[in-house]
């Protein structure tokens, strides 16, 4: 079904034109959320607040061709939000199982996705905000920058500095020399 | 050196590898949930009435007798010739720029062109015609001049921005890229610049006088509304983002000397939770609107411009909307759109505007009431009347015209200008 039809019915209070909106969109939003916020429940608390204040806000959406957009504003600002909530009394995140594809060859892809994981750890919520905007939902640096509402100079420059991270991981990666086993199994 | 370009490259897809997992087990759960939450009127959304599709139908018109009009014009000529020799006779006194002022001529757009109509008598007088579609005129503080939207092109909501003398001569564009309405636009105080605010930080300032080329500022930690302070707006209101969530601040115009107005927002607070930010002419109070999460409550709150002395402004009960809000001259009274919301139905009613004064908070009905949408009002320059026109919605602008009432504000009564408008007109401010 069309989605601009599903947007202008929703937008009149029908409901189940927005629950097909929902499902078509969850499964989305729940791996940008997880990417940003590193913790699952969390992931689905943002990710509720994010559609049920789209179904709440409905009405004052003005465009039904910027729905899409609209949605990942609002549950990326959702996730930002628990983040901040959550900064005064940092808590180590337990994170979900990764599922990684079932691949017959895959350490090289491991350990990419390893990098890819330590960058993202090391990086604050927004700054993660930022590369799962641009890198995940593929949205343009001048959009991520009106959906987090701030300069396209500073994405430009967080999304350099995530870059940075990612080159400084692969440069270690590639030029950390082997290391020998020693006894007892271990390494040095 | 390749590999970290490949590796950028790979970046989306190692993104979209890391949580493989199928559908989120909470999905029907979500979508049930959601069933229960209650969405928000339209009319509740500050930025939803505006007028962004208001070109899309230009009213077409009969053929003008040109050659009666090239006498009138020639009239017009001399008449105009006559008024600026008596005007250079006499030292023209300007109003201030806010506060209370003599009322002048009104403009208001219709068919796509600007027009000048006297108050009292009636009549209207044609400023600015021709092909282009012209709308939503607006006066320099001092009333000696007018800005409006040209359309461009055939995107129906890009627009350059034009300022004419006060009889509609002297047109000039003034904007340098397409405006939209997405932009809050005011003249600045003193009446030589346009200010163009896209309420995210970025603020463009247009010469309406001299060939200046435009000035672009921007603040960075503004993330939401600049609202620059009454009467020499050498500072600006302004929202950003804390650790502990959003928050209300003021700082000077040059970026500097920022202090917090409104910081107990708390991290519960949210992007539109408080939002419609105005100052008071005078700039001793600010006005907002507050509406806390998980409620159906919006309240219009007050408090000094230092943040002090906040305190919600109506004493009314129930559940409430109170929207659009809009100072008196003086800043004695405030005006509003308000609906009802009806705990038994689930429905929302709208009222009649609200009119209350800020010492006591005493709410009374003025006007007629609106339809569903609400209405559009302005206070008069001297305060004494309000303009009031039925706020139309997104899908009959353009093709459907009102007249708009004229209340008074001492004893409610009301009359209407018999003129169809397209936007609800603007007042002309003369010195007193």
């Amino acid at each position: 079904m069309d989605q601009r039809w599903l947007v202008e019915q929703a937008r009149k209070g029908d409901h189940d034109a927005f629950a097909e909106l929902a499902r078509a969109a969850v499964v989305r939003l729940d791996r940008a959320a997880r990417l940003i916020l590193r913790d699952p429940e969390l992931a689905r608390d943002a990710v509720q607040d994010g559609l049920i204040r789209a179904w709440r806000d409905l009405p004052g959406l003005r465009d039904p061709e910027a729905f899409d957009g609209w949605l990942h504003r609002l549950t990326v600002n959702a996730c930002l939000d628990l983040a901040r909530r959550r900064r005064r009394r940092p808590i180590e995140v337990e994170l979900s199982p990764i599922h990684h594809p079932a691949v017959a060859d895959a350490s090289a892809g491991v350990a990419r996705r390893d990098l890819v994981e330590n960058v993202l750890r090391s990086l604050d919520a927004d700054g993660r905000a930022i590369v799962v905007l641009h890198y995940y939902l593929g949205l343009p640096l001048t959009e991520v920058a009106a959906t987090l509402r701030i300069p396209v100079g500073t994405v430009k420059s967080r999304l350099h500095h995530a870059l940075g991270e990612m080159r400084v991981a692969i440069a270690t990666d590639t030029n950390e020399p082997q290391r020998e086993p020693i006894a007892g199994g271990q390494l040095a | 050196m390749t590999t970290p370009r490949r590796f950028e490259q790979d970046v989306p897809a190692l993104l979209a590898e890391l949580y493989l997992a199928g559908t989120p087990d909470y999905r029907d759960d979500l979508v049930r949930q959601v069933a229960g939450t209650r969405q928000r009127p339209a009319w509740t959304f500050p930025g939803r009435w505006l007028p962004v599709e208001l070109t899309t139908a230009r009213v077409p018109t009969t053929r003008l007798p040109m050659r009666q009009l090239g006498v009138l014009a020639l009239i017009a000529i001399l008449v105009a010739a006559l008024f600026a020799a008596y005007i250079g006779t006499h030292q023209q006194k300007l109003p201030p720029p806010f506060g209370v002022a003599r009322n002048g001529a009104m403009l208001y757009g219709s068919g796509g062109d600007i027009y000048r109509l006297d108050p009292t008598t009636g009549v209207s007088t044609a400023l600015v015609t021709g092909p282009d579609t012209d709308q939503i005129p607006m006066y320099s503080r001092d009333g000696t001049r007018f800005a409006f939207f040209r359309q461009t092109g055939t995107a129906p909501t890009t627009y350059e921005l034009v300022v004419a003398n006060i009889d509609g001569t002297g047109q000039r564009v003034v904007s340098t890229d397409a405006v939209t309405f997405d932009y809050s636009i005011n003249w600045s105080a003193d009446g030589r610049s346009i200010i163009l605010d896209d309420t995210h930080g970025h603020v463009t300032r247009l010469d309406t006088v001299g060939n200046a080329p435009a000035q672009k500022i921007t603040y960075p930690d503004v993330r939401e509304i600049i609202a620059l302070r009454p009467p020499d707006e050498g500072e600006l209101l302004y929202r950003t983002v804390t650790a502990n969530g959003w928050a209300l601040r003021v700082m000077d115009t040059d970026g500097t000397n920022a202090r917090p107005v409104f910081p107990s927002g708390g991290s519960s607070m949210r992007d539109d939770d408080y939002t419609q930010y105005e100052w008071s002419p005078d700039g001793s109070k600010i006005a907002f609107r507050l509406h806390p999460d998980a409620s159906d409550d919006f309240r219009i709150y007050v408090m000094n411009a230092d943040g002090s002395e906040l305190h919600r402004l109506t004493k009314e009960t129930g559940t409430e909307c109170e929207c659009d809000y809009f100072w008196s001259p003086d800043a004695t009274q405030i005006v509003f759109n308000r609906w009802r919301f009806d705990e038994s139905t689930g429905d929302w009613h709208v009222r009649p505007l609200g009119i209350v004064s800020v010492d006591d908070g005493v709410v009374r009905d003025i006007g007629p009431q609106p339809p569903e949408q609400g209405a559009e009002f302005a206070f008069s320059p001297d305060g004494k009347t309000i303009t009031w026109l039925p706020r139309r919605s997104p899908d009959t602008i353009g093709t459907t015209k009102d007249e708009p009432l004229l209340l008074d504000v001492a004893d409610g009564t009301s009359r209407t200008i018999n003129v169809g408008v397209d936007s609800p007109p603007d007042w002309q401010r003369l010195a007193q």
